[in-house]
């Protein structure tokens, strides 16, 4: 941590202080603990993405879900939604599955963090529509019913789909190059 | 560790100044130190102008005359070499100082627009920075106060376990017209609370006006005495652990609830619409008269008791309690919540009346008396462990379906319909 990015923190801090203080004055049910950790981590979070943007930090998901989480726990604690256990658990899988998300497909290409980013929205929604819907009980009795055996069908059905061996193919350089 | 700049390249050396890893391309040598490109330009950069500077302060000397003489050519042209190297690595590598303000001042910027837009859009959604509210319409001339309707004192307390939480007197203020305030309060002023500790207490003079507030700390009573025409009362709530309660005759009061952990008792009120959501939490009103209801609930309780009239009421109540007793006339009576306890007692209402309530998993009690009613269940549907029992009739289901959960009752009048029943009891779920 450079002198800067200590300098920084410290400032963002006393500014988390100064809004929390503002906002628990002017604000009914706002909890000052979750403000300030929101506020915080915006703070931080956005300034890590800016520095990557100037090129001067090398890495962009952990800002990025940073600001994510931060927005999410502002998001709740200004009771945007509802913080219910459902809730929390959704919004922040979605929070970090959308840092993932837009961390591995617009700023750095990689397949995996996008792919981890969609199964945590998609967990994230899974969670939420019932809660959102009110038909929470349905759900779960259905899926009480039907998902260990949908699950188990899916899980079959990928074992039997064709696929090819892990072959070693051998380019000029003799380097290897595997396929699944 | 891979090099900064060629991620499939190991590192073999660190920057001695900024720290980054470097792969032996990317490592360059300079008096003993390892540099990366950038860092190494910069030591360059300032060595260069701590050379031109002393070139400079070499030819100063020599203009004025001093002992060194003439500075030779060689110097000169160092010099202009060393400018053109200067103003080549101005152009390649910003200024540090310059770039570092601008990544702070742009994630300061990006970090309070993203806090403003969630305030704004929490202003906008649930008014969550005027929690409970009090406005009054405005009382447009002095004639609307000559014409008072409600005189006397008219009550509203408050009761708050009020951390952080604000009374917010101001709209009360502004909704009070000037020549109205000149005329009957002789110059007082009304004090505005404006946060929990703001422990105050003003009054109008000619008893116009009384807004007294002592500590708003928990369990705090704020008392306000009205005399002042009014035609509504508008109550917006976004309150956590808190309990409020209302007895305000003849003024209608609309309400916009959002209770966590909280509750509110309306008691000889006239209510003209509330509407809202419960989490953990109750809504009692009783000897009221209530135009509309419309009440979304999880874990929370419900009630209704000795109510004159009852307009619409539609409920969706989760895992809550409902009960509903005494009350003289219902147009329209609509739950469709899960897993809620609900005790309906229908006995003491007059006629005509209908009452749905779906999605029926756990016990219900509804109880219409003596009453001649008409019992419908055309959607009636419990699990298949449950049943339903009807005391005191031989009612049938007509249209018994498994597809919703679903009891339809209508009292009618006297003379149009004459099934007698004492009370229903229907018993399902897990």
């Amino acid at each position: 941590m450079s002198d800067i990015d200590a300098r920084y923190m410290l400032g963002s801090i006393l500014l988390s202080l100064g809004i929390v203080y503002i906002l628990s004055n002017v604000t009914a049910n706002f909890s000052p603990f979750w403000g300030f950790i929101g506020i915080f981590l915006i703070f931080e979070g956005s300034y890590y993405t800016v520095k990557y943007v100037f090129r001067q930090h090398k890495d962009i998901t952990n800002p990025l879900v940073t600001l994510f989480l931060g927005i999410a726990v502002l998001i709740f604690t200004f009771h945007i939604v509802i913080p219910t256990f459902t809730m929390l658990v959704a919004g922040f899988s979605i929070a970090v599955g959308a840092a993932l998300l837009l961390s591995g497909f617009v700023f750095k290409i990689s397949r995996k963090e996008v792919l981890s980013g969609l199964i945590l929205i998609g967990f994230g929604f899974l969670i939420a529509t019932p809660a959102v819907f009110n038909i929470s009980e349905k759900f779960y009795r259905y899926l009480h019913i039907y998902g260990v055996g949908a699950l188990l069908i899916l899980l079959g059905l990928v074992l039997m789909i064709p696929r090819n061996k892990k072959s070693v193919k051998k380019d000029e350089g003799g380097k290897s190059d595997e396929v699944h | 560790m891979k090099c900064y700049y060629h991620p499939d390249r190991e590192a073999v050396a660190v920057c001695s100044v900024c720290g980054k890893p470097l792969c032996a391309e990317c490592a360059q040598e300079y008096k003993g130190k390892v540099y990366c490109k950038e860092c190494l330009a910069k030591v360059k950069e300032e060595e260069e102008v701590a050379a031109s500077k002393s070139n400079v302060s070499k030819g100063d000397a020599s203009k004025s005359g001093a002992s060194e003489g003439v500075v030779p050519k060689s110097a000169v042209s160092e010099h202009t070499e060393t400018s053109s190297t200067e103003s080549k690595a101005k152009k390649e590598v910003p200024y540090k100082g310059a770039s570092t303000a601008k990544v702070v001042f742009t994630s300061i910027v990006v970090a309070l627009v993203i806090i403003g837009l969630i305030l704004l859009s929490t202003m906008g959604i649930s008014g969550v920075l005027t929690p409970l509210s009090l406005v009054t319409s405005k009382s447009s001339s002095v004639e609307s106060v000559t014409a008072i309707p409600y005189e006397g004192e008219r009550s509203i307390t408050v009761s708050l376990d009020a951390n952080n939480c604000m009374l917010n007197v101001k709209e009360l203020e502004n909704a009070i017209d000037d020549k109205v305030v000149k005329e009957n309060t002789e110059g007082a002023k009304l004090a505005v609370l404006t946060s929990v500790n703001t422990a105050s207490r003003m009054s109008y003079k000619n008893g116009t006006l009384t807004v007294k507030a002592t500590g708003l700390k928990k369990n705090a009573v704020v008392n306000l005495y009205l005399t002042i025409r009014i035609k509504e009362v508008s109550l917006e709530s976004d309150v956590k652990n808190a309990s409020f309660s209302i007895s305000l005759p003849d003024i209608p009061i609309s309400a916009k609830l959002s209770l966590t952990n909280g509750g509110i008792s309306l008691s000889n009120c006239t209510v003209d619409r509330i509407n809202g959501t419960i989490m953990n939490g109750s809504v009692t009103i009783k000897n009221s008269g209530v135009t509309g209801i419309y009440l979304k609930g999880m874990n929370s309780q419900i009630s209704f008791s000795d109510n004159k009239f009852l307009g619409n009421v539609s409920l969706n109540l989760l895992n809550g309690t409902l009960d509903v007793k005494g009350n003289k006339h219902i147009a329209s009576f609509y739950e469709k919540g899960v897993n809620s306890v609900i005790n309906c007692d229908f006995s003491k209402t007059e006629p005509p009346m209908s009452a749905t309530f779906k999605n029926i998993t756990t016990e219900v009690t509804i109880n219409v008396g003596k009453q001649p009613a008409v019992i419908s269940a055309p959607y009636a549907d419990v699990k298949a462990d449950s049943y339903f029992t009807v005391n005191g009739s031989n009612y049938t289901t007509p249209n018994y379906s498994k597809q919703y959960s679903c009891l339809d009752i209508s009292v009618l009048p006297a003379g149009e319909t004459a099934i007698p029943l004492g009370s229903i009891t229907l018993l399902g779920g897990d």
